[in-house]
């Protein structure tokens, strides 16, 4: 049975993912993110006693809760698109709306931070990057959001956000900087570094070089010792350090898997067993089908590298699922062979979706 | 007899084995190299059809695309021999602070599969390297991409540099995950596609070469 040696156990209150060894990995579940989307026609989205558009769900007690769809949002291409931005919505319920419909935003917002806390994240990744390209809107968003996520659960926020600015605007927002995770910095972006050493909190360090992502093995690898040498420099301790090094779809570069396993292994050595490894595991299976199958597959092999941390959903990727799999079983070979690139371009995979034979891998 | 049908399918399947090797035969056979193009263009063209119905998949398309490179690289000394001339060139780019590639390369691999000179400047892309690129190059079309909300700001900075280095000819065609129609013409852009099929169209119609078949 393999179900039964990754049984999360208790740590401060909070259920901590173990691997099938025994050591700890980190779950920064990665849901509060101003990009996701719901489809509309799906069940997620529906119209409301009063006409309006909304997004329909469960609150932890069974009640059906309705969360408004702002006029700004309704008139955007993506909806006539069919896609709501949840968590966008959400926000702007929250700062632009009147009071019913900002007391639905952060209904929703609690909703999705008690799931994830539920399901054993460590921390509550946030990003709000794409709710506005209004600056000072974006940074009235991230204290909004971090308030709401803080008082709502115990575990911990990582401040997500490609601007350093916001970063700092989660960061002095926050109840408990010394707990917080920052996500991300980089060479070209060191002063998330700087961010990190005076809250006292860890921070993700990504192989991201300067005007570019990493090429390969040796790129990735050269980016993170820089980084990480950089975080050291500055005080932080390797325990508080999370090296991405970066994980691209191999639907479009084929070898990417197989780096990003590479990268993980050296730098594993490089640094030893207190230096975390992350990464955006679920971005690897990117324009494919089946992409459980296929990140569930990743997951372990990236664990078996050296990974013990993830940016994933802790609810769609249920490690005791993703170890109680069996590495031999025909669906978990193809899907491995095209994240090794021994399947370049997924051409067999594919043909294996085709003929059925993955049937039930969501 | 030239197995044009064949040609078609190797590179609608990503065959590049098959796809150079009856390009040579059909040129071996005195077949106009123009028309040997057209057989090409049109394969991916159904490519980024049925890719838009979500039939196949990103890496089908993307070596098909490949298939279609490979061919032409054989196909072309005959082209400009025979007087043919890409239609126009377009430079295509993601915008400075954006990294993000996959999207800015899909587009530009259709774009050569519809036979446009395509200079791909990569990501990270400064507005000043843009304008360089299209008077170096003599483009027709700047293809700008962004995939955040935070760095698809910048597409207006290009948009004004074109206008202000005064290359009235060169059109500005905007895409990416956050980019809308209406955020285009705010910022002046000339076109805009939500996908990489659609962008084949877009670029067509923008420098009036549109395609009446679709």
């Amino acid at each position: 049975m393999g179900h039964s040696h990754v049984a999360p156990g208790v740590s401060g209150g909070i259920a901590v993912h173990r691997l099938p060894g025994g050591s700890p990995f980190l779950v920064i579940g990665e849901n509060i993110h101003g990009t996701r989307v719901v489809l509309r026609g799906g069940r997620h989205v529906t119209v409301a006693p009063d006409g309006r558009e909304v997004v329909c769900y469960q609150d932890e007690r069974g009640v059906e809760r309705h969360l408004p769809i702002p006029e700004r949002l309704r008139k955007a291409a993506d909806v006539a698109a069919g896609r709501v931005k949840h968590v966008q919505a959400a926000v702007l319920a929250i700062l632009g709306g009147n009071d019913a419909d900002a007391t639905e935003g952060r209904a929703y917002l609690q909703m999705l931070a008690r799931r994830q806390a539920q399901a054993g994240a460590d921390w509550l990744d946030v990003n709000l990057d794409e709710v506005s390209t209004d600056r000072a809107l974006q940074r009235e968003s991230v204290v909004a959001v971090v308030r709401i996520v803080e008082a709502a659960v115990t575990v911990p926020v990582a401040l997500d956000s490609s601007v350093a600015e916001l970063i700092q605007a989660g960061l002095e927002a926050s109840a408990d900087p010394a707990r917080l995770l920052l996500n991300s910095a980089s060479i070209e972006r060191p002063e998330v570094l700087d961010l990190a050493a005076s809250a006292g909190c860890a921070v993700i360090v990504s192989a991201a070089g300067r005007g570019g992502l990493p090429t390969g093995v040796a790129d990735r690898v050269a980016n993170a010792e820089a980084i990480v040498e950089q975080a050291v420099r500055r005080g932080l301790d390797l325990g508080a350090i999370h090296v991405d090094p970066l994980v691209i779809p191999v639907a479009v570069e084929p070898d990417a898997g197989a780096q990003f396993l590479e990268a993980v292994a050296q730098l594993r050595a490089r640094f030893g067993p207190r230096l975390h490894l992350t990464g955006g595991l679920s971005n690897v299976s990117f324009g494919l089908p089946a992409r459980r199958l296929l990140n569930d597959t990743f997951i372990r092999m990236a664990a078996e590298a050296g990974v013990d941390s993830a940016i994933i959903d802790p609810i769609a990727a249920d490690l005791r699922r993703v170890f109680g799999r069996d590495p031999d079983a025909p669906p978990s070979r193809l899907a491995a062979d095209v994240l090794t690139g021994a399947d370049a371009y997924g051409l067999e995979y594919l043909g294996a979706f085709r003929a059925g034979a993955l049937a039930g891998e969501g | 007899m030239a197995d044009l049908d064949g040609l078609a399918a190797a590179i609608e399947a990503g065959d590049r084995g098959s796809a150079t090797g009856l390009t040579r035969e059909a040129l071996d056979e005195g077949l106009d190299p123009k028309g040997i193009l057209a057989v090409m263009t049109a394969s991916m063209r159904r490519v980024g059809d049925r890719f838009q119905r979500n039939e196949i998949y990103i890496p089908e398309m993307l070596i098909a695309a490949r298939a279609m490179k490979e061919a032409t690289v054989i196909l072309e000394p005959h082209l400009s021999k025979a007087g043919v001339r890409p239609a126009f060139t377009a430079v295509i780019g993601t915008v400075q602070g954006d990294l993000h590639d996959i999207g800015k390369s899909l587009v530009g691999m259709m774009w050569k599969g519809a036979a446009i000179e395509v200079i791909d400047l990569g990501t990270n892309v400064a507005p000043e390297r843009f304008v360089a690129a299209a008077r170096e190059h003599d483009a027709r079309v700047i293809g700008l991409s962004a995939l955040l909300t935070t760095t698809m700001v910048g597409m207006r900075d290009v948009v004004a540099a074109v206008r202000a280095a005064d290359l009235v000819d060169v059109k500005v065609i905007v895409g990416g995950a956050p980019v809308t129609a209406e955020f285009a013409s705010q910022i002046g852009a000339d076109g805009y596609a939500p996908d990489a099929a659609a962008a084949v169209e877009a670029v067509k119609a923008l420098v009036g070469l549109a395609d009446s078949a679709g």
